[in-house]
């Protein structure tokens, strides 16, 4: 098949704020109610958009153009600044702690198996270094624990942190069920794509949200897992909820998080205003 | 605008019975007066304060003086005049037909005869103009007064405001934005000679030829850079097939006349002569139908109280009797219109500019608008959004029981989110219109929405199916089509209830994302809704090749293949597809259905299913009526969405006569909410909205199949049970 050089067709219509870090900080492109509700008509999960701003922030932060210049050229480069990057218990907000099991990676990363299960698999070449951090906000009283993951991963190249977002979106068509680990599994699970995505393609941005069972007490719990990439990193956030907090609370709190992490990325990886 | 005399006008002016106010603007008051022969005449007066001023008067005499110089059948001649009366003023003919503006606004753009035979005619009076030694310096639809035998230009430049800049921060020209010169955007206006009305005549005539000012529509400060900057759009002028050996050199004469530099320019003088062939077709210089909008609005500014019975001397006004029942009240709101503001000469050009400063006009009357791209890539879908509302508008006008007249009011975005804003801004102000078709493309919707929101302008969109508008935060956008999650779940509905699908491959390319996005979430859900297993694959953005995707789908062994992205995409895959010998059933959804598909796929492309919002009407029996009407009214067939754009148009003025008291429609907000709670029955569908969020409730999906080379029609994709 010859390689053909495919025309962009610009459908996108940018009402949340172009810039990814701003939808994410704001987040105002997503937090509708997830109807799962399969008449035709429902909508898809992610469904109010807010705002009919098409913003270009001018803030540093706010804007990531990839500075080719700046991308790592070996793993421990990449490795640096994925530990730079990824949420650290206080980047989630005060009283967060470390979770057991606080680092992993830097050369293996969670694959979604064909039977719909998470398991630790070997990097692919493409990739110089992925790592997972996990906090939580203890329980209190009745409330709790809140418990959040944060995933940093370091491509080599553009081409192939785009190939993972697409992955990221087609796993819950494959897997709307998913085997987190022995104890938790995500029911229901739907994704949504960016209602603004950035036209030049140096952002992208996914939600995809479902029902969390596990042992907690008042299981099944919200479940949100936020995606993003900036250039050549992907970015995702896990916020597991929990009794006592909701459901807009956790999608609150994976977004700030992201947004956290991606102006991270931008100090290290965008061009230099 | 038009009101009863109030307590303070004068009951007789330089011996003229002053009948009705006509209007007001910076330099005076117009009053409709008439003379001790019975003549009607628009009487100006000018402000006493003005008056008062050293040099007024002198000037005031100089230009009245001028003025008597101008003889033309095509100018409106000064009757009377009193420079040194106490409060001074001036009487010209008065001419009780529509303007041109008025006229184009109502029945379209005239055909390229009738331009021709209107340029000869006004280039006469411009000449005449010139030759008295004055530059009118504002030549614009508004100023041409429409009659049975010609029209009249009025409004030659006596008592106007004087060294107004061009713009200043508050938006006042001298003149009106769309028909200025590049000369006149310059503050220093006393360089202008006749050359500058030649520029605006020209902007004239295009604006008569195609409905559009050709240096576009929008803010004042944006008309007037492209007219300094911009090429002309002349798109459309000369083409209609109504010209002749002399109206064929229209647009490269019109190219002329809008040259930047003035001394390029022909004068009024050479037009006139290079025109002087074109009379009209048959002897009649304007089309039947403008000549019936002539008659009936002459007819019922005749028919104003202590008019009725007036002898009209002018050449050519109709004789016609005024149509019984017509209320005070009508006939005031008729004498708000253009006709009358248009006679109001000088203050008019103020305050079409203070127009765009602020408060919304209904000066009028009211209208429906359109909101389109008529001239960028996307102008085939815009023009038939066009002409689907002017043939609803025209439908309506035509009707006897109708409770006021619509006018229709376009605003041309060219497909971009930049000019969206601007061209929404122009509807918005316009405070006549109360809702508005469009816009025709996603760009411009997010360019336009926050601007129709904040007026709560009903935004009715027949193209941009995406729900991204769907919040409850806002109040005026009403979704008048499925949405594209709706398009994929019926189409997977419809190929899994097909025998020999079982497992049906689905590819989302995020090229066409968020489109592709909700395509690919309402095809799934379809399949889970009929238990189907599926195999999804998604493709990121601007990959250069689907081919392995294809591939991995294909090796899946999937005997189906939805694919949710571009047309040029959908080319490639049809291309992979048929090479790979695949015979399944293929599908895909409205974004596909266009010519880059056919072109690129070739007989790839056969039997491709296209799930879409719109119907093809000349496959239509139930729009038989719509396709004759459309064919007749416009010589061609309806075009892409012409008539959904219809059955919206329809949508809204059925909800504008229902919700209509004392003969006035309702304010758009409350338009707004009871179009949501409207029930319609359409040529192409029934319309059923989401009451909180305006989302087009109705499950529906028309399929196409592409059959030699064509997309062809098959009709709404049949529910479960009647497959």
């Amino acid at each position: 098949m010859a390689l053909r050089r495919r025309t962009r067709t610009r459908t996108g219509v940018r009402l949340c704020g172009g810039a990814l870090a701003l939808t994410l900080l704001v987040t105002g492109c997503w937090g509708g109610e997830d109807d799962s509700d399969d008449a035709p008509g429902a909508s898809p999960s992610p469904e109010q958009s807010e705002g009919a701003s098409p913003a270009q922030p001018d803030n540093a932060f706010l804007k990531f153009v990839h500075d080719p210049s700046r991308q790592p050229k070996n793993v421990a480069q990449a490795v640096r600044i994925a530990r730079a990057v990824a949420a650290k218990p206080e980047d989630w907000g005060a009283g967060y702690v470390k979770s057991d099991n606080y680092e992993s990676g830097p050369g293996r990363t969670p694959e979604l198996n064909d039977d719909c299960v998470w398991e630790q698999q070997e990097l692919p070449d493409s990739e110089f270094a992925s790592i997972v951090r996990r906090s939580e906000l203890p329980a209190k009283g009745d409330a709790g624990p809140l418990r959040v993951s944060a995933v940093v991963t370091v491509h080599r190249t553009q081409e192939s942190a785009r190939r993972e977002m697409a992955r990221t979106l087609e796993e819950p068509l494959r897997c709307p069920d998913q085997q987190l680990n022995g104890t938790e599994r995500i029911t229901g699970l739907r994704s949504g794509g960016d209602l603004s995505p950035d036209p030049s393609g140096d952002t992208d941005y996914l939600q995809e949200s479902g029902e969390l069972h596990s042992d907690l007490p008042g299981s099944p719990h919200p479940y949100v897992w936020d995606v993003a990439r900036t250039g050549t990193v992907t970015l995702a956030v896990a916020v597991e909820g929990a009794n006592g907090y909701e459901k807009s609370e956790v999608l609150a709190t994976g977004s700030k998080a992201l947004g956290i992490m991606a102006a991270k990325v931008s100090l290290h990886m965008g061009v230099r205003k | 605008m038009s009101e009863p005399l109030r307590a303070g006008d004068p009951a007789t002016i330089g011996g003229h019975r002053v009948l009705a106010r006509l209007g007001a603007g910076g330099m005076g008051v117009v009053y409709l007066g008439r003379s001790g022969t019975g003549a009607l005449a628009a009487v100006k007066v000018v402000l006493p304060e003005l008056a008062d001023e050293p040099d007024f008067r002198a000037r005031f005499r100089r230009e009245v003086e001028a003025a008597r110089r101008v003889v033309s059948p095509w100018a409106v001649a000064v009757t009377g005049a009193e420079p040194d009366a106490p409060t001074p003023w001036l009487a010209t003919t008065f001419v009780p037909g529509p303007s041109l503006g008025e006229a184009i606004r109502r029945s379209g753009p005239l055909p390229t005869s009738s331009v021709g035979a209107l340029g000869r005619m006004l280039a006469g009076a411009l000449r005449a103009v010139h030759a008295a030694g004055i530059v009118h310096r504002d030549v614009k639809p508004a100023n041409v007064i429409l009659a049975v035998d010609g029209p009249r230009l009025i409004d030659f430049g006596i008592a106007r405001a004087e060294g107004s800049t061009a713009l200043t921060a508050s938006g006042l020209v001298a003149g009106t934005p769309g028909f200025l010169s590049p000369e006149q955007a310059d503050p220093r206006l006393e360089r202008l000679g006749p050359p500058s009305d030649v520029f605006s005549l020209g902007c004239l005539l295009a604006y008569a030829a195609t409905g559009r000012p050709p240096f576009g529509e929008g803010t004042a400060e944006a008309m007037l850079y492209r007219t300094v900057h911009d090429e002309p759009d002349l798109t459309g002028v000369g083409t209609d097939g109504h010209g002749d050996a002399t109206t064929d050199q229209l647009p490269a004469l019109l190219r002329e006349c809008l040259a930047k530099d003035p001394a390029a320019r022909p004068s009024a003088a050479e037009i006139e002569s290079r025109l002087a062939g074109a009379t009209g077709l048959g002897g009649a210089w304007l089309p039947e139908h403008v000549v019936r909008d002539i008659a009936d609005r002459s007819a019922r500014m005749l028919a104003l109280p202590d008019i009725e019975g007036t002898v009209v001397d002018q050449p050519g006004a109709p004789q016609v009797p005024p149509p019984g029942g017509t209320s005070r009240r009508r006939v005031l709101a008729l004498a708000a219109s253009g006709t009358v503001l248009a006679a109001a000469g000088g203050g008019a050009a103020v305050w079409a500019v203070s127009r765009d400063g602020g408060t919304p006009s209904t000066d009028d009357g009211w209208a429906l608008g359109v909101h389109a791209d008529l001239s960028g890539s996307g102008k085939d879908v815009g023009q038939a959004h066009e002409r689907g509302v002017r043939l609803a508008v025209e439908q309506h006008n035509a009707r006897g029981d109708k409770p006021f007249e619509l006018r229709l009011r376009t605003a041309d975005d060219r497909g971009t989110q930049q000019r969206a804003k601007a061209a929404a801004r122009s509807l918005v102000r316009d405070g006549g219109v109360l809702a508005v078709i469009g816009p025709t493309t996603d760009e411009a919707v997010d360019g336009a929405v926050a601007t129709y929101e904040e007026a709560v302008l009903p935004m009715l969109l027949v193209k941009p199916g995406a729900f991204r508008l769907v919040g409850r935060q806002y109040r005026a956008p009403l979704h008048c089509r499925p949405l594209v999650y709706a398009l994929g779940f019926l189409i997977a509905m419809h190929l899994t209830h097909h025998k020999g699908v079982s497992y049906p491959g689905v590819l989302q390319d995020r090229t066409a994302d968020p489109v592709a996005w909700q395509v690919t979430q309402g095809v799934v859900d379809g399949m889970r809704k009929t238990r189907k297993r599926f195999y999804p694959r998604v493709a990121p953005a601007v990959l250069d090749d689907l081919g392995p995707h294809v591939k991995d789908i294909l090796g899946a062994k999937v005997d189906a293949f939805v694919y949710a992205g571009t047309a040029e995409g959908a080319a490639g895959v049809a291309r992979d597809v048929a090479a790979a010998e695949f015979d399944g059933l293929r599908a895909a959804t409205e974004e596909v259905a266009e010519p880059a598909f056919l072109d690129g796929a070739g007989s790839a492309a056969e039997g491709w299913l296209i799930g879409t919002s719109f119907v093809d009407p000349e496959r239509m029996p139930k729009a038989e009526s719509f396709t004759r009407a459309f064919r007749e009214r416009f010589g061609s067939p309806p075009g892409r969405y012409a008539v959904e754009a219809y059955d919206a148009a329809n949508l809204a003025i059925e909800e504008l006569v229902s919700g209509a008291r004392d003969g006035r429609p309702p304010e758009r907000a409350d338009l707004a909410k009871s179009l949501r709670a409207s029930r319609y029955r359409g040529i192409t569908k029934s319309f059923v909205f989401d009451p909180e969020d305006g989302r087009f409730e109705e499950e529906l999906c028309y399929l196409h199949r592409v059959e030699n080379g064509e997309f062809r029609f098959l009709g709404a994709v049949p529910g479960p049970g009647e497959e």
